[in-house]
């Protein structure tokens, strides 16, 4: 097993952290919680360091499991609110849109469309479409068979076509 | 089309979806970067334990080290001069009373070893 050294995980912080903390964000919708959990989530990886072995896997699956679990952690103990207000209706949003803003509101709609999402099919969609990771990666973070995490995926991709469809 | 809960879904289906949500995720992409662009991450530097501090922590939480320091408190405890060591009363010499001196210099020897490993 080849151990992380300090410069190693000063690189991976470097490399990592940001899109972590936007990870959070996306689960949580708070920013300070987000900019907590991710300064947790790197004190814990650096502390089981030792943990990590790069020939089994890639960094990015072993922090978003460890990311995961702070996420149902911070849901378990402190309740987390969702601060998102109601969804706007398409209606809501048509009636505002110019043409020269079409685009940032059809992309403000959808990310308030992801966040709507139930929380399952949301954990799922978030680290499959937006943090990009393969089925299997996903399955492995989540603890969830492949087949749960493709039928997620689908049922995710179904819901928001059908909302933006009424845009 | 209606959307079934825990629906069986095989790769390819998924994956015709997904070209077809192409436009949509590729906004979506867009959207992640321009929020992680946005987003105040603080500098911050690991550095590797020094020698030291690993022998503190090792000192602190050795159960060994805890069970050593008992067994020094007790004996010091009984070894203390008979007048000394009755918290109980002047005269009387007790079980209690060795054993309460005993607890309080191992308490002391405990406290004493925390102070200086820190």
């Amino acid at each position: 097993m080849t151990r992380l050294t300090a410069d190693d995980f000063n690189r991976l912080y470097r490399e990592h952290a940001r899109r972590a903390q936007g990870f959070f964000l996306r689960m949580t919708g708070d920013s300070m919680l987000a900019e907590d959990l991710t300064q947790e989530l790197f004190t814990r990886l650096w502390e089981h360091r030792s943990r990590f072995d790069a020939r089994q896997g890639e960094f990015t699956t072993w922090m978003f499991s460890v990311a995961y679990n702070l996420c149902k952690n911070e849901y378990r103990h402190r309740s987390v609110a969702r601060t998102w207000d109601a969804a706007p209706t398409a209606t809501e949003y048509a009636q505002d849109a110019s043409a020269a803003l079409e685009r940032e509101e059809k992309k403000k709609l959808l990310a308030e469309a992801v966040q709507h999402l139930p929380d399952g099919i949301r954990e799922v969609f978030l680290l499959r479409y937006e943090e990009e990771l393969s089925i299997s990666d996903v399955a492995q973070i989540l603890r969830i068979p492949e087949g749960t995490v493709k039928s997620r995926a689908y049922t995710a991709l179904k819901t928001l076509q059908q909302q933006m469809k009424q845009y | 089309m209606a959307i079934k809960k825990n629906e069986t879904v095989n790769g390819q289906q998924l994956a015709d979806l997904e070209a077809e949500s192409a436009e949509m995720l590729t906004m979506l992409h867009e959207q992640r970067e321009e929020e992680n662009a946005r987003l105040e991450v603080p500098e911050r530097t690991f550095t590797e334990p020094t020698k030291n501090s690993q022998s503190v922590r090792m000192l602190r939480f050795s159960p060994g080290w805890m069970a050593a320091a008992l067994v020094i408190g007790f004996a010091m405890g009984f070894a203390m001069p008979r007048n000394n060591r009755s918290l109980l009363s002047d005269d009387s010499y007790t079980l209690a009373g060795d054993t309460l001196n005993g607890c309080s210099v191992a308490c002391g020897d405990i406290n004493t070893a925390l102070l200086v490993s820190m």
